[in-house]
């Protein structure tokens, strides 16, 4: 039985102590405390159907981990409605920890100084799960992360990327259906961040299982998310398709030209507005409604040798997110 | 229960492996804390000066504090460094995520390092045997198993009321001050740097009421003959008593923590 995410206006509030810096503020805090209430997390609301990719974005401190963790039961929610696979996270129940992980990619759940397999047993122990399937599953582990030579290596002595692919298997082992992945690929070179997400792909196809991710690296979110969450100061910006937060957030693509002679600055802004030109690479902001109007113009009427039109980088559209929000 | 105990072997397995590694550290540790006993024992047989000091000789000062040395092994308990580090670095969420009570995991080291001191020293008492009486105590099978019941009751209590005390760290960050804090009361109040009936009366008086005489004082008086008769029954039920305290206390403090540290985030 599978049951997805329901999320129903979730908010976290979280109390700080706040001082003055200095020894009077330190003095003062000393007898009158001054607490404020932070909004970590302020009434979202979504839905994941199993199965789902899911990409979490949305800068630091807009309130990502709070919600993951909130997701996975390490927090309490202050108010809303939250069903994780059946289950009310914070309730902790062990049947619910069976059909979760968590990985996060600045903690590591391996025990530092033996190697990576010993926890793997613990884990295996832990989880209640039978010798055959343990086999199984650790057998398949291995092949797809190419995990074979550091299986007997202290866990100390990995790379960052080495420890990244123990840390998967690990929070894998047990097959959960449900997984939330905060910055997996964090630290790892373009390799191991290629490898890493081949590997969630595969996961999620051969368990049919539900994938919240976080991640800085667009690459990752363009590579698995068919659908984006955005969120910032606590509050979801967007969600939907990657392809239409495109659209509706970056009004415009971008024609790239090579020229074969060179053409005024002033004329060539008559076709929008110019992003870059260093003769004889131009790009221009073609308006998404006309861009097939704008091209025949260009084509037509300048020199050109070399046309393309793309939609602007992932990083830029949700820079616009952001920035739209803040303004 | 079957996965309990799985989940006991295996983690105990697992710390073995880790002790393995630190096997230099661990010798180190445990010849480290033969010295506080042995100091004291120097000090103690120096002020006796061949005579006896309340009542005990230097043989008897010989024999309390080979007690306090074995005994303070089997009842160590270092959790509150572990946890409060955890909490710190936010490592304790990852065991919280997991479907098994982290205390499994931390008892399972406790018993490792025990069960590698209790064995290392029943064999030095061992050797010891034929080459001095001073180490001669009953072999009757119902006093050793008297013993053997105050010693672990003992570190059940030791190890519950460190296990309380890293519960606080839910809840303040000066967790390890009130620790040290109670060590240091411990140190006198447990029998540590002198027997029990060396202190003050009135506080010999509170020996009921505080948990210190029960994790230490109380099983090496069992072991040196001081306590006998009712007076023993009567003391395994008091540490029955704080027992079962600690363990009632840890299960109220751990879900409150959870609760407290669910709501702050880790």
């Amino acid at each position: 039985m599978q049951n997805g995410i329901h999320v129903e206006h979730l908010s976290k509030h979280f109390k700080v102590h706040e001082r003055e810096a200095g020894m009077g503020g330190a003095w003062r805090s000393l007898f009158r405390r001054q607490f404020r209430t932070v909004t970590a997390v302020d009434e979202i609301s979504f839905h994941i159907e199993p199965g789902e990719i899911v990409g979490f974005l949305g800068p630091n401190g807009a309130g990502k981990t709070t919600t993951m963790k909130m997701l996975s039961g390490l927090l309490h929610p202050t108010s809303g409605e939250l069903l994780v696979g059946g289950y009310k996270p914070f309730q902790q129940k062990a049947a619910f920890k069976k059909r979760i992980t968590l990985v996060m990619g600045q903690k590591s759940q391996l025990i530092w100084d033996i190697p990576a397999m010993e926890t793997f047993l613990v884990n295996q122990a832990i989880y209640e799960i039978p010798d055959a399937q343990f086999k199984e599953t650790v057998g398949e582990l291995i092949d797809l992360l190419e995990l074979e030579p550091l299986l007997k290596k202290p866990v100390r002595n990995l790379s960052l990327g080495e420890r990244m692919k123990c840390e998967l298997a690990a929070s894998l082992l047990h097959r959960p259906e449900i997984i939330f992945l905060d910055e997996p690929t964090i630290g790892l070179d373009v390799n191991m961040q290629e490898t890493v997400r081949r590997f969630i792909k595969a996961y999620n196809e051969r368990f049919n299982a539900t994938v919240l991710l976080t991640s800085h690296y667009m690459a990752d979110v363009t590579a698995l998310c068919k659908r984006v969450i955005i969120i910032n100061h606590g509050k979801i910006l967007f969600d939907g398709d990657l392809a239409a937060l495109v659209q509706n957030l970056a009004p415009y693509k971008v024609a790239k030209l090579t020229l074969s002679a060179p053409v005024e600055r002033e004329h060539l802004q008559t076709y929008g507005e110019i992003l870059h030109v260093e003769y004889p690479e131009v790009s221009v902001k073609l308006p998404r409604a006309d861009v097939s109007g704008a091209s025949a113009k260009i084509l037509a009427e300048l020199p050109v040798q070399d046309f393309t039109v793309e939609d602007p980088p992932m990083e830029d559209v949700i820079g616009l997110a952001f920035a739209g929000e803040s303004a | 229960m079957k996965t309990l105990w799985r989940v006991y072997a295996r983690s105990m397995k697992v710390h073995w492996a880790i002790l393995l590694e630190y096997r230099g550290d661990t010798l180190f540790y445990m010849i480290g804390s033969f010295i506080y006993p042995l100091v004291t024992l120097a000090v103690w047989l120096a002020i006796s000066a061949g005579g006896e000091v309340g009542g005990y000789g230097q043989r008897d000062f010989i024999l309390y504090f080979l007690a306090v040395l074995f005994v303070a092994r089997l009842n160590g308990a270092w959790d509150t460094w572990e946890i409060e580090t955890m909490m710190r670095e936010g490592t304790l969420s990852s065991y919280l995520l997991r479907p098994s009570a982290f205390i499994h995991w931390r008892i399972a080291e406790n018993l490792v390092y025990k069960l590698l001191y209790g064995v290392l020293m029943l064999a030095a008492w061992m050797i010891a045997w034929p080459f001095t009486d001073v180490v001669h105590i009953s072999l009757d099978p119902g006093f050793l198993a008297v013993v053997i019941v105050a010693i672990l009751l003992a570190s059940v209590i030791a190890y519950m009321f460190q296990y309380c005390l890293a519960m606080l760290g839910f809840w303040t960050t000066r967790m390890l001050a009130i620790v040290n804090l109670m060590e240091a009361v411990g140190l006198f109040l447990s029998g540590r740097i002198a027997p029990y009936s060396f202190l003050p009366d009135w506080v010999q008086a509170t020996q009921s009421f505080t948990p210190f005489y029960w994790l230490l004082g109380f099983p090496v008086d069992v072991i040196t003959g001081r306590v006998s008769g009712p007076a023993v029954w009567s003391g395994l039920g008091l540490q029955v008593f704080w027992a079962v305290l600690f363990i009632a206390l840890y299960f109220v403090l751990w879900h409150r923590g959870l609760r407290k540290y669910s709501a702050v985030g880790g």
